[in-house]
């Protein structure tokens, strides 16, 4: 019972790093409100009242179609709920308003004549990030309220493991429930039978034709449907089958769309729950990492430097720097880096580089932009000339301004580290 | 982490949130095998029946939606393209007219979605999302084919049946 429970826990939730919910995030709301924003849901309040057969949902919550205006005043308010989530802005409201508004527009359109079945798991999904602790990584708010100690991905919890795992029953659910509903309306003839030959030849579709005429291939297909449908919910409990079954049913949806035109893209964006996205970047980025980190050394006991580094830190999405604190770790610092002075790297802000170059100030944070993907769009205007000039004075005024703050080069740090050395 | 005890603290996420996601995982269980096991739809859960009836060779048919342009020479035009319909989609207004079509007082509710479908045409037409003829009126026809067979391709309709139509401004109504 104990291991059960402990198995239990640990697939909903052992710590992860907020990475992959991150970007999920990120991802996820980001196709919906580029979506949203090129379909104008307004235009129900436009439609006829003869049209209006009202879904149980609505029934019971006395849901109706609001006018035009009102209907484009509230999807104002929606889509930037839905901007907001894919940015992680004020996240929590963001994505909450993003579910609460979405229960209304994305089950609207469902109440004129027909219920499609493919953005239900769309709202679910909205309803699991908008209780979910999803802003915490690859945020703004994870950028504005930056703390120096760790960088996000170092930071790891069970609340950035549990709505992954959620999403992921979500979508076997759907699988599950089409499967066993064509068992239990049709049997074994679903497979069997020349049904989706027949369907193939109604959905008139130049390549379902073609394939409709081979009998053997639309029963081996149906076979296979049926079978990667009802097995779905394996792929929770067996990573081996996993990598079988969900790129099989990914597979199987295109193929749908292809041969017979049913479009199934709001509901294949879920399926980017499914992929590791922290392991997918440490691979992509791996050839960018060989020959080492830069090195970045920073004053631990200036705030104004603790929040770059926290910023920095946060930007780093690719892990290429290592980061010291000239104050704390100077013993470490002077071991590697013999030919630095502690009372330089208290003034102005290190950058070592791979090669091995020193980096100060504006300089630094120019190779820094090298670094770091945010900095790459910052890069021309950091090359632009005169740009060099205006950025170093920039720098010393502000690092002048740091030590008239209360920021002060720390000096007693260095006495008590070069005692510790001797 | 498998086979030690776990607790709260190690997970990183308080006992009250626990029991939250637990809920949570509940609900969303609770939903979709309700729908399942009831074999019934309560969106946004669902038992999924599409394509779960079995399609046998034989008749079909489906409905289709045409424009009469006001230039009589010109012959009817097929609108039911997203760019004459939106925010409707075919399969979602095909539906639709099927379900009024077995409603009470079926004309009725035919000639007024008829003529909606119309003034959506004429918006989408003014708001330049296409450019398609003005209209003198508008058709819903039943295609219907004797027998479907997987080796033949789905070509011309064996009947062509007028469901409804609205001509003119003043909105005669057919059928």
């Amino acid at each position: 019972m104990s291991t059960l429970r402990t198995r239990w826990m640990t697939f909903w939730f052992a710590p992860t790093p907020p990475t992959d919910l991150g970007v999920c995030r990120f991802l996820f709301f980001g196709i919906f409100a580029l979506y949203y924003l090129r379909h104008d849901l307004s235009a129900w309040g436009d439609t006829s009242s003869v049209f209006w057969m009202p879904i149980p949902l609505f029934q019971y919550l006395h849901l109706h179609p609001l006018s035009r205006e009102a209907l484009a005043g509230l999807q104002f308010v929606w889509r930037a709920a839905l901007i907001g989530s894919c940015v992680g802005f004020a996240t929590r409201i963001s994505t909450m308003v993003a579910f609460v508004l979405g229960i209304y527009f994305i089950g609207l359109p469902h109440n004129f004549g027909k219920t499609h079945n493919l953005d239900a798991i769309v709202l679910l999904t909205m309803g699991v990030m908008a209780v979910a602790r999803c802003g915490d990584g690859w945020s703004l708010d994870s950028l504005l309220w930056a703390r120096p100690p760790t960088r996000p991905a170092e930071r790891r919890s069970g609340e950035y493991t549990w709505p992954i795992r959620l999403a992921w029953l979500l979508l076997t659910s759907v699988f599950f429930g089409a499967g066993i509903s064509k068992l239990r309306h049709s049997g074994l003839a679903w497979v069997f039978s020349e049904n989706l030959a027949v369907v193939l030849t109604q959905s008139n579709a130049p390549w379902g034709f073609h394939i409709a005429k081979h009998s053997v291939l639309c029963k081996l297909i149906a076979a296979l449907t049926v079978l990667g449908e009802t097995s779905a919910p394996l792929a929770l409990v067996s990573p081996a089958l996993r990598l079988l079954i969900v790129p099989g049913l990914f597979f199987m949806q295109l193929g749908i769309w292809f041969v017979m035109g049913v479009n199934f893209k709001s509901f294949m964006v879920c399926y980017l729950f499914w992929v590791s996205w922290r392991e997918l970047g440490l691979w992509l980025t791996a050839p960018l990492r060989v020959g080492g980190r830069h090195t970045l050394i920073f004053d631990g006991l200036c705030g104004l430097c603790n929040g770059t580094v926290a910023w920095i830190r946060h930007l780093d999405v690719m892990g290429r720097v290592d980061y010291h604190d000239a104050v704390h770790e100077w013993s470490v610092i002077s071991r590697r880096f013999p030919q630095l002075n502690q009372a330089a790297c208290l003034n102005d802000m290190h950058l070592v580089t791979r090669s091995g170059r020193v980096l100060t100030g504006f300089d630094a944070y120019r190779a820094l932009a090298w670094t770091l993907p945010c900095g790459w769009i910052a890069l021309p205007f950091l090359y632009l000339p005169g740009i060099g000039v205006i950025g170093r004075r920039v720098y010393a005024s502000i690092a002048a301004r740091r030590a008239r703050n209360g920021c002060h080069v720390p000096v007693h740090s260095i006495v008590v580290d070069r005692k510790a050395a001797q | 982490m498998r086979g030690a005890a776990l607790g709260f603290t190690e997970l990183g996420i308080s006992r009250r949130r626990v029991a939250l996601v637990h809920g949570l995982i509940l609900a969303m269980v609770a939903g979709s095998a309700f729908c399942i096991v009831t074999d019934t739809e309560y969106w946004p859960f669902s038992q999924y029946p599409m394509y779960s009836n079995i399609e046998r060779p034989g008749p079909f048919w489906f409905l289709t939606l045409w424009g009469v342009p006001a230039d009589g020479g010109k012959p009817e035009i097929s609108i039911t393209d997203d760019e004459y319909i939106m925010p409707f989609d075919w399969v979602r207004l095909n539906r639709a007219f099927a379900r009024l079509e077995e409603m009470p007082g079926h004309q009725e509710k035919m000639e007024a979605a008829l003529r909606d479908c119309w003034a959506r045409y004429d918006r989408l037409r003014a708001s330049g999302r296409h450019h398609s003829p003005p209209l003198q009126g508008i058709r819903l026809y039943r295609y219907s084919w004797n027998n479907v067979d997987p080796s033949a391709k789905l070509t011309q309709p064996d009947h062509r049946e007028l469901i409804a139509e609205v001509m003119g401004r003043d909105g005669h109504t057919g059928q």
